[in-house]
Parts: structure tokens; C-alpha cells; sequence
């Protein structure tokens, strides 16, 4: 399998080749002939056409990449696209079924959803805590019952993502 | 002569404003030049010791601070009851 994707990336013509079932149990469906396209089902569910001599691949999100770029992902066929991409630059947020794919990454940690990391530039491996103001205060009653004195600072514990009270 | 007040509810103040001045001292750990906390910090440990004060006036010392203010004539600091004693707050 792994020389199949190989030929089919750097372009390979396997027109005369035999087909024959990939060892993962994937099946090739068989050419008729030159000029016909020819579809094949790879094992990360993408449908490859071949036209002109140039293998197109049409995922399974419906965009179309070019033969040299990597699928890279072992996707599942129940799975959306880009829902189990197993990469190391994952960019870490909630991709959303509407969003691109991804197959075509331009750079390094861009998933194309424009997160602003707000500590970009900041040395790596540290935990940071945001700087505290003096602000509003409550009452000595209150603040014995709410447990901090600080406004800001009364953040309950609810169990669903916290927020100030 | 002052009107004797709740040994609880004036206890219960106690707490509170020792709270207060805990957690704004903790602000000031970080932060001791801002004006406006040590001001804040000022008024709630006078109102700390006022009714510290008080409290040991009537009811016995709860810091050795003011083990003197208590209207009695002996050391009194190991004689009364303890806060959570019974005969306490």
C-alpha cells in the first residue's frame, strides 16, 4: 500500500499496471481501458480520478488536491474530514464540519480558523497567569461567603467551563 | 458604660473583617505599592482591632494584643473559656 500512495505521489503511470487488492484488504477497482477514468478507493476513503495522465484526488469533503500534496491522515470513511486527522502539527482547536479540510496548509499551525493566540512570542513550556488590577471589592459579609473579597476573583466552580459570577 | 453587644454576632464581624484584611494583604504581596489597597487594607485592619478591642473588653482576649484590654484585674488570657469551648462564643 505504502508504494501504491508512493507511485501515485510523485506521478507515476500505473495505467499497465495490474491491479490487484492492497494487502490492508482495500480493493482496486479494475481499468477498462487508457482514456476511461478510473477511480480508486485508498484506504484514507479518497476517490482518485485519473485524467489526462494526472492523478486528481477528490476527498472526502469534496475538495479536490493535487496528487503531490500528502493526504496525511488516516482517516475513517465514517468520519468527516478532518475530524481524525492524526498529525503533529495539530493547531489544537475545534474544527467545524464547514471548515476547510486542511489538506491544503499553507504553513506550519495554520488550520485556517484564525485563532489569535494571545501569548504568541511568549517563551514555550510556561505556564502564564494574567496580571491582577485593584478592582472592585464587596462587602466584608459578602466576601466571607463568596470566599475572595475581589469581585473578579468570585469564579464558582460550575463544573462547564467556569465564568465570573 | 457601653452597652454590651452580642458576644456572637460581634465574633462573627471579627471574622469577617479578619477575612478582609487577609486577602487584600495577600493583594499587597504582589502588589505593595498600590495606594488604593494599602488605604483599603488600613480601614478594615482598624475596624479589625477595633473590634478586637471590644470583643476582649466584654468577653475576654481572642489575640494576646489584647490580652491587656480586658477590664479585669488578673490574667485572664488562660481563665476564660475559649472561643469553641462551651461557655466560648
Amino acid at each position: 500500500m505504502a508504494n501504491c500512495q508512493n507511485q501515485m505521489r510523485y506521478g507515476q503511470q500505473n495505467m499497465n499496471r495490474q491491479q490487484r487488492p492492497m494487502r490492508n484488504g482495500y480493493g482496486m477497482s479494475p481499468r477498462s481501458d487508457a482514456n476511461s477514468v478510473r477511480v480508486e478507493v485508498t484506504a484514507c476513503a479518497t476517490n482518485r480520478q485519473e485524467q489526462r495522465g494526472r492523478v486528481a484526488i477528490e476527498t472526502s469533503c469534496g475538495r479536490e488536491r493535487r496528487e503531490e500534496e500528502r493526504c496525511g491522515c488516516e482517516r475513517q470513511e465514517s468520519r468527516e474530514c478532518g475530524r481524525e486527522r492524526q498529525e503533529s502539527r495539530e493547531c489544537g482547536c475545534e474544527r467545524q464540519e464547514s471548515r476547510e479540510c486542511g489538506c491544503e496548509r499553507q504553513e506550519k499551525n495554520d488550520c485556517g480558523c484564525h485563532h489569535k493566540d494571545q501569548l504568541e512570542g511568549m517563551p514555550l513550556a510556561m505556564a502564564y497567569v494574567p496580571w491582577q488590577d485593584w478592582g472592585d471589592l464587596y462587602c466584608a459579609h459578602k466576601a466571607l461567603q463568596v470566599g475572595t473579597v475581589f469581585e473578579e476573583l468570585d469564579m464558582p466552580f460550575l463544573g462547564r467551563g467556569g465564568c465570573n459570577r | 458604660m457601653s452597652e454590651c453587644p452580642n458576644r456572637k454576632e460581634l465574633f462573627h464581624h471579627i471574622n469577617e473583617v479578619s477575612f478582609a484584611v487577609d486577602d487584600i494583604k495577600l493583594y499587597l504581596d504582589t502588589h505593595p505599592c498600590d495606594d488604593e489597597a494599602l488605604e483599603c487594607f488600613e480601614e478594615y485592619s482598624q475596624l479589625r482591632n477595633e473590634a478586637l478591642k471590644e470583643y476582649a473588653k466584654h468577653f475576654g482576649p481572642l489575640t494576646v494584643d489584647t490580652a491587656v484590654c480586658s477590664e479585669a484585674d488578673k490574667w485572664n488570657w488562660i481563665q476564660d473559656p475559649w472561643p469553641w469551648q462551651e461557655g466560648g462564643c
